[in-house]
């Protein structure tokens, strides 16, 4: 064998490991499960989704959690970060404060919410009524249940969204700061002209990272939705109930589908 | 979604604009830079977020407080919302019932991890050096891919080779979050590695392999320790897989079967389930159970945050 295609197939032994394992428990579980969407009957699973009349409820509940989150967290992870950064001292201890949300598993800090929604004893409605407003029933109430649902969602994904931010704001080089200082530039100047519009594509991975992760978390509404109500479920979470729980297997499957094709 | 999965792999694998481009035009429009929006920036950004710190600590503050008390202060109106009485008892309970689940998840975590570093440091190489883009576009839509979309496949494949409530069923599916992402941020991470090393190994006659081995990974540690403990967290926090793929806690065998993880013991404690047969405890178990499962990523984010916060950033700054 000559030297050079030695070294290419040595080469080729670094990535063909996980190349290998991503197609046979990813790509291939995913064909699967696009294969089973359409059994022998043909598209009949398709039709049994599109006429199934809670799927535009399903939809919507999808978008509000995802761009609800997406937005949220970005926004406030924006002005986070724009306080962390500017901090002279203490942004290390703002940061930990900050990211500590991003620690505990969507597991627990839904099971946290729901004692912190509890209509009679949580302190939802403590701080709710002290601000001057009526009680609700924030995991009870069809029309709110998915906005309380957005809110800890939101709660989880703004301390990735201020990592993001931050380390977008920290890359602008010290001499771009210390010239805007020297040029008698406030710190609101300095960050709405420089800082921001630098770090404009970190701005932009944080909306969209947290987006998608949105768009398929299942964890959240699963455990929040612990009544398996349609109003308050997102598309994750009806393709997991189709198939796991209600035995619908490909029409489980097609709605599998519809949330990897959007 | 998918929309949005090309855009996030645009905006970060596009070029960084050159900075003096981007210095010349902010020149420009700061003549009249004094406008209302840059007044307002920063009292605003310190009201908002001192509110949100208050937003993001206190549900944390609320796990600790109402593990440590004893449940019958729980259900008083209005919410006790300070310390008095401190009692451990329903969480050292909580701890020991957790046992099983604990000793699963930290075996599954800890092999993961292994073998997300073993598999994806090399691929992520490739990616960086030999210009194996496909791969990296591959694992960004694996890892933005909702795991739901695939998990009936999955669980198809490990009720094949019945591997279904097994550690190994866990081991071998786990990774399939952990690889794409540790690629991603891998390939980042040697980016920003100076190549002449390793071209001096080339040219020494080093093949790329064995210059990966000798010259790169020792150069690469502080990332790829980044990568492995958050491979370590991503795994301990999983609860879709194992509510699909298992079925009972571990019993305590060899080879090791019940592979319920800490998320399917946090489950347990559902106060929205339980219904009728909650009990004055619960509120205490579920901050226990809350705190079992966010301790030890709490230590690792607290402890290594820098190398952390240098493994978190996918994508964007070279600098």
């Amino acid at each position: 064998m000559s030297g050079a295609s030695y070294s290419k197939l040595t080469g080729r032994l670094l990535y063909i490991p996980a190349l290998a394992y991503l197609a046979a428990f990813g790509v291939f579980p995913l064909l699967l499960s696009i294969y089973y969407s359409s059994p022998s009957s043909g598209l009949s699973s398709y039709v049994a989704l599109f006429e199934f009349p809670q799927l535009p409820i399903v939809i919507r509940n999808t978008l509000i959690f995802s761009f609800g989150t997406a937005g949220f967290a970005t926004l406030l992870g924006l002005l986070l970060a724009v306080f962390a950064d500017s901090l002279p001292r203490g942004s290390r201890l703002a940061s930990i404060l900050v990211y500590l949300p991003f620690t505990v598993p969507f597991t627990a800090s839904a099971l946290i919410w729901t004692t912190i929604y509890d209509p009679i004893y949580g302190p939802a409605n403590y701080f709710a009524s002290m601000m001057g407003l009526p009680r609700l029933n924030w995991l009870g109430q069809p029309s709110l249940q998915i906005y309380s649902t957005t809110i800890v969602s939101i709660w989880s994904s703004v301390p990735l969204a201020f990592l993001l931010i931050l380390a977008g704001l920290r890359s602008v080089s010290n001499s771009v700061r210390e010239a805007s200082r020297m040029d008698g530039m406030g710190l609101g100047d300095y960050y709405t002209n420089i800082a921001i519009p630098l770090s404009k594509g970190s701005i932009l991975t944080a909306f969209l990272l947290t987006l998608i992760l949105a768009f398929g978390n299942f964890d959240l509404p699963y455990i929040l939705n612990s009544g398996y109500s349609y109003s308050m479920a997102t598309l994750p979470f009806l393709v997991w109930f189709e198939i796991f729980y209600q035995n619908l297997i490909s029409q489980g499957l097609a709605a599998g589908v519809l949330l990897t094709a959007l | 979604m998918s929309v949005f999965s090309y855009l996030l792999i645009r905006t970060t694998l596009g070029n960084p604009a050159r900075p003096g481009r981007v210095r010349v035009t902010r020149a420009k429009s700061l003549r009249g830079s004094h406008n209302t929006l840059s007044k307002a920036l920063m009292p605003a950004t310190y009201t908002v977020s001192v509110l949100s710190l208050a937003f993001l600590v206190f549900p944390i503050y609320w796990m600790l407080l109402i593990a440590f008390r004893p449940g019958t202060l729980n259900f008083v109106f209005p919410p006790l919302i300070y310390p008095k009485v401190f009692n451990p008892a329903t969480f050292i309970a909580t701890l020991r019932q957790s046992e099983p689940y604990v000793i699963t998840t930290l075996a599954v975590s800890i092999v993961v991890m292994g073998f997300t570093i073993i598999v994806a440091a090399p691929a992520a190489f490739s990616v960086a050096r030999q210009n194996k883009r496909w791969l990296l576009l591959m694992c960004i839509y694996l890892y933005g891919l909702p795991s739901t979309s695939y998990v009936f496949g999955v669980y198809t494949i490990i009720y094949h080779i019945h591997l279904l409530n097994t550690w190994a069923g866990l081991m071998l599916t786990f990774p399939l979050f952990t690889v794409p992402f540790a690629v991603w941020t891998l390939t980042n991470f040697y980016s920003t590695l100076p190549k002449h090393y390793e071209e001096a190994s080339l040219i020494d006659g080093y093949t790329p392999l064995k210059s990966f081995y000798r010259v790169v990974m020792p150069l690469a540690r502080p990332g790829l320790f980044a990568t492995a403990l958050l491979s370590f967290i991503f795994s301990w926090h999983l609860l879709l897989f194992p509510l699909v793929l298992s079925e009972t806690p571990y019993q305590y065998n060899f080879p090791p079967t019940g592979s319920f993880t800490v998320t399917n013991f946090a489950t347990l404690f559902d106060p929205q389930s339980l219904g009728s047969t909650v009990t004055a405890n619960v509120w205490g178990q579920v901050g226990s159970a809350g705190i079992i499962l966010a301790i030890p990523v709490m230590l690792i984010a607290i402890l290594a945050q820098d190398y952390l916060l240098r493994g978190l950033y996918p994508g964007g700054s070279r600098e």
